[in-house]
């Protein structure tokens, strides 16, 4: 009773303590691509501090006022922060460079976090809106900064390659939206501690061809598998018959003998 | 049959009452052009910060009123898009401004945060040698998303014939 007891607290409260310390030491990025036929869009998002730290930016490149983000400089326009943000981050279309030039950044609470799961979402996101005229100000450890990127190149038939200029702090997931048409694409890549944040979104079709081979792959291990079980006694009777006939004993029947 | 035709006549009654605010204004001089400052699209959902409608025409010496329906936008001429001789404007953030033009000419302007993300806009005021300053302000450079939509203003405002030295 008192071993039970044991368990029930090991798994009602130390497990998700330890998963939650390290769901919290884990940073996450999330990331949109918006392929056109003319065009290309790109949208970021993550933690204020992790955004600054992960493209390797000095925080002063945020206007602040008495330790808050002073949204009163954001009415000219915030391309520039996000010029800032890309300078020392490469983005590449087939290895030429992408063209991507900042269209808007802009920083909201943490505690109400947007919803991004579009381009479309991501474009509301980084619009300069009502945090102009609100009172409301916070520092920048609370702000989840949103950014986008626009290029008159095409890269609906590209691989994309991202290699932003540090390495990852604590564990970093970066979620990847691959919009194009037709639909969407969505993989999370995982950088350890220390690990170089170095990824490549490859061009439409093509991802889904790379994992027509890992698909077949799963139904044959699976098919095996199945096949295996079904057939196990039947193999097992073979290999006693076997050991029996050279050992010249007789075959002792199995209790699920074919 | 008749209740065939009434229902046609009351569909092309709704399109066109439906679509007279998506086509530029045509207004004449003694009449105040209106262009919305707005976050999202009145038609299409999918756009947000525009201009509605993004190409105006007015006649010379007509005022437009830059409306701040939705917060956070501004009006304001986008350096080398205007003629030589007019003046530029930079109207205050979610405030109206009302402008006139005397002279015509082709006038790019935009909203100043949201410029970037492709809230930008065309005013053709018409008159003698309103295209002079066209070439200029079509070689301006535009960022981001603006590009994009320069291109679809351009080429929309001359399927409208806006462009041709005597549209109406």
């Amino acid at each position: 009773m008192r071993k039970h007891g044991v368990f029930s607290w090991i798994i009602g409260v130390l497990l998700p303590l330890m998963f939650g310390v390290v769901a919290a030491r884990a940073d996450s990025l999330t990331i949109i691509l918006d392929r056109s036929t003319n065009s290309s869009e790109l949208y970021v998002a993550g933690p204020a501090e992790t955004l600054l730290a992960l493209f390797d930016v000095d925080r002063a490149v945020i206007p602040m006022q008495d330790g808050v983000v002073d949204y009163s400089a954001f009415a000219l326009g915030t391309w520039g922060i996000g010029d800032a943000l890309l300078q020392n981050t490469r983005v590449t279309f087939d290895n030429a460079p992408s063209g991507f030039e900042a269209m808007s950044f802009m920083l909201h609470p943490s505690e109400d976090a947007l919803p991004l799961q579009t381009p479309f979402d991501a474009n509301m996101a980084i619009g300069i809106c009502s945090a102009l005229s609100s009172p409301e100000r916070y520092a920048l450890e609370e702000m989840t900064g949103y950014v986008g990127y626009f290029s008159d190149q095409t890269s609906s038939a590209s691989t994309i390659e991202v290699v932003l200029p540090s390495v990852s702090r604590t564990s970093l997931n970066i979620s990847v939206v691959d919009y194009m048409q037709g639909g969407a694409l969505t993989f999370v890549r995982r950088f350890e501690p220390g690990e170089p944040i170095r990824f490549v979104i490859p061009p439409p079709g093509n991802s889904f061809r790379l994992n027509i081979p890992l698909v077949l792959l799963a139904l044959v291990s699976v098919f095996a598998a199945a096949w295996k079980i079904n057939h196990r006694s039947f193999v097992e009777h073979c290999l006693r018959q076997l050991f029996a006939k050279h050992h010249g004993r007789k075959a002792q029947p199995t209790s699920c003998s074919e | 049959m008749t209740q065939n035709t009434d229902r046609r006549k009351f569909l092309v009654a709704t399109a066109a009452v439906t679509l007279l605010p998506a086509l530029p204004s045509f207004a004449q001089s003694d009449e105040q052009a209106v262009v919305e400052m707005l976050t999202k699209h009145p038609t299409d959902s999918k756009l947000r910060n525009v201009f509605f409608p993004r190409i105006t025409s007015v006649q010379a010496g007509q005022t437009v009123l830059f409306k701040a329906t939705d917060r956070s936008h501004n009006s304001a001429s986008i350096d080398g898009m205007i003629p030589d001789a007019a003046e530029e404007w930079d109207g205050r953030i979610n405030e109206d401004v009302e402008v006139t033009f005397d002279v015509p000419g082709v006038y790019g302007y935009k909203c100043t945060p949201h410029a970037a993300t492709g809230m930008v806009a065309l005013i053709v005021v018409e008159g003698e040698g309103k295209l002079d300053n066209l070439e200029a302000a079509q070689g301006v450079r535009q960022r981001g998303r603006a590009k994009k939509v320069f291109e679809e203003i351009w080429e929309e405002a001359a399927e409208l014939g806006l462009l041709e030295a005597t549209s109406t």
